[in-house]
Parts: structure tokens; C-alpha cells; sequence
């Protein structure tokens, strides 16, 4: 399974990852998912995420979960970037594409890698409450 | 022997440091350096429920035994995505 792991401080240029997709000729399926930030967190109205991250060990916790998820299902390749630092509402701190022959095992596996990464791989939220106060709607979670 | 202590997210608010330094006996349990830890850091008394600890890279149980030059990660539940 090839694999690619990125924790960056920069934007997340989807469009370049996209244009950078290889599949093989024996994959039928590429699952791509983006994780984006919401303006409420809890009861709070927010303008931004600053997300902490102990990168060293981000990095080998990911390693661990790609060894198991290789294990479980016949995966081609994943790629997996996920941004630090300030992220504003409105933008994307998490992609993740998994290609693979079939459509199962890119919608299980991308489900396992999330629920998994949320348990394992040391990165933290810091809300920064946005300037405008006031209570929203809350339009759901990622 | 001396281990490397270091907290993340809020639990550096709690500490008010983010790294220290720690005296602990050979073969020292995790169990044994984080009741020090806490008594160094009494407001981590509280969060014992959910902190998750690391030694070097890798979650530990508290009954894995320490070595000279480890390092001790403590920090709450994470949240990424």
C-alpha cells in the first residue's frame, strides 16, 4: 500500500492533491474526504481552529493505523494531509483519499482511519471564538 | 535517574510549564512517576480520567518500566479531523 502523510501549516490545496491522484489500473475506487471547519463549536460562535499537534508522534501513530488498515483491507493507496496551526471557518483541516479496487473497502477503511485518528493521533483543537457574538445555528458535524 | 516530562493542549494551562525534568528510581513504573507528577501538579489531579500518556512515541500501560533519558508525554483526549 503506498502511502503519503502530511502535517502541514499551510492551506490544504485540494485541487493540486486531486491533480496528483494516481490509481491503478486495478482499482476501481478513490474515496476522497476533506474535513472542514465549522463556525460553532459546543455553544460558541468561532472564527477559527488552532490545532495543536505533538507531530513526532502524530506522524508514527499514523504509521501504526496505516499498518493495520493495510491488514484489514486490499487498499492501492492512501493519502492522508492534515493541516496545524490557525484554521479559519470555511476551510478544510483534514483530506484523506483512499483508492482501492473496490467501493467497500474505501468507504470502510476511510471510516475506520477517521474514527481511529480521533482516538490515537495527538492533535488538539483550540477554538478562537469569533468577535461576533451571539449564538447560531449549529449546521452539524463532519 | 532522570525522565523528560512533557504536557500538551490544556494541560500545559494546568501545569503552567510544558516540559520538566523528573527524578525517578531505577525500574520505576510509569504508575509510580505519574503519582509524582501529580503531587508536583495537583491541578492534574482532576483530569486523571482522561489523560493519556505516552513513553517516546507510543501509548504505554502504567506498568511499563521506565528507562534513563525516557520521555513522558501527558495530555487530554485528542481531537484532530
Amino acid at each position: 500500500m503506498k502511502r503519503s502523510l502530511k502535517l502541514i501549516h499551510e492551506p490544504i490545496n485540494e485541487a493540486l492533491l486531486q491533480a496528483q491522484r494516481e490509481v491503478g489500473a486495478a482499482s476501481g475506487a478513490v474515496l476522497s474526504f476533506s474535513g472542514w471547519v465549522r463556525d460553532m463549536e459546543g455553544e460558541a460562535r468561532i472564527a477559527a481552529i488552532d490545532y495543536e499537534g505533538y507531530e513526532k508522534m502524530a506522524y508514527h501513530q499514523f504509521d501504526l493505523l496505516l499498518d493495520q488498515m493495510e491488514k484489514q483491507w486490499p487498499i492501492e493507496s492512501i493519502r492522508l494531509v492534515h493541516r496545524l496551526g490557525k484554521v479559519a471557518v470555511n476551510e478544510p483541516s483534514l483530506w484523506v483519499e483512499v483508492v482501492a479496487p473496490h467501493r467497500l473497502e474505501t468507504f470502510e477503511a476511510l471510516m475506520w482511519l477517521i474514527d481511529s485518528m480521533k482516538q490515537k493521533i495527538p492533535i488538539w483543537k483550540h477554538p478562537i471564538e469569533s468577535p461576533i457574538t451571539g449564538q447560531g445555528e449549529d449546521h452539524g458535524s463532519s | 535517574m532522570q525522565v523528560r516530562v512533557q504536557f500538551f493542549s490544556y494541560f500545559k494551562d494546568l501545569t503552567e510549564t510544558s516540559t520538566c525534568t523528573l527524578d525517578v528510581k531505577q525500574g520505576c513504573r510509569l504508575e509510580c512517576a505519574l503519582e509524582d507528577i501529580r503531587s508536583r501538579f495537583p491541578k492534574l489531579e482532576a483530569m486523571r480520567r482522561c489523560t493519556l500518556v505516552a513513553v517516546g512515541l507510543d501509548y504505554v500501560d502504567k506498568d511499563h518500566i521506565l528507562q534513563e533519558g525516557d520521555e513522558i508525554s501527558l495530555f487530554p483526549p485528542v481531537q484532530g479531523g
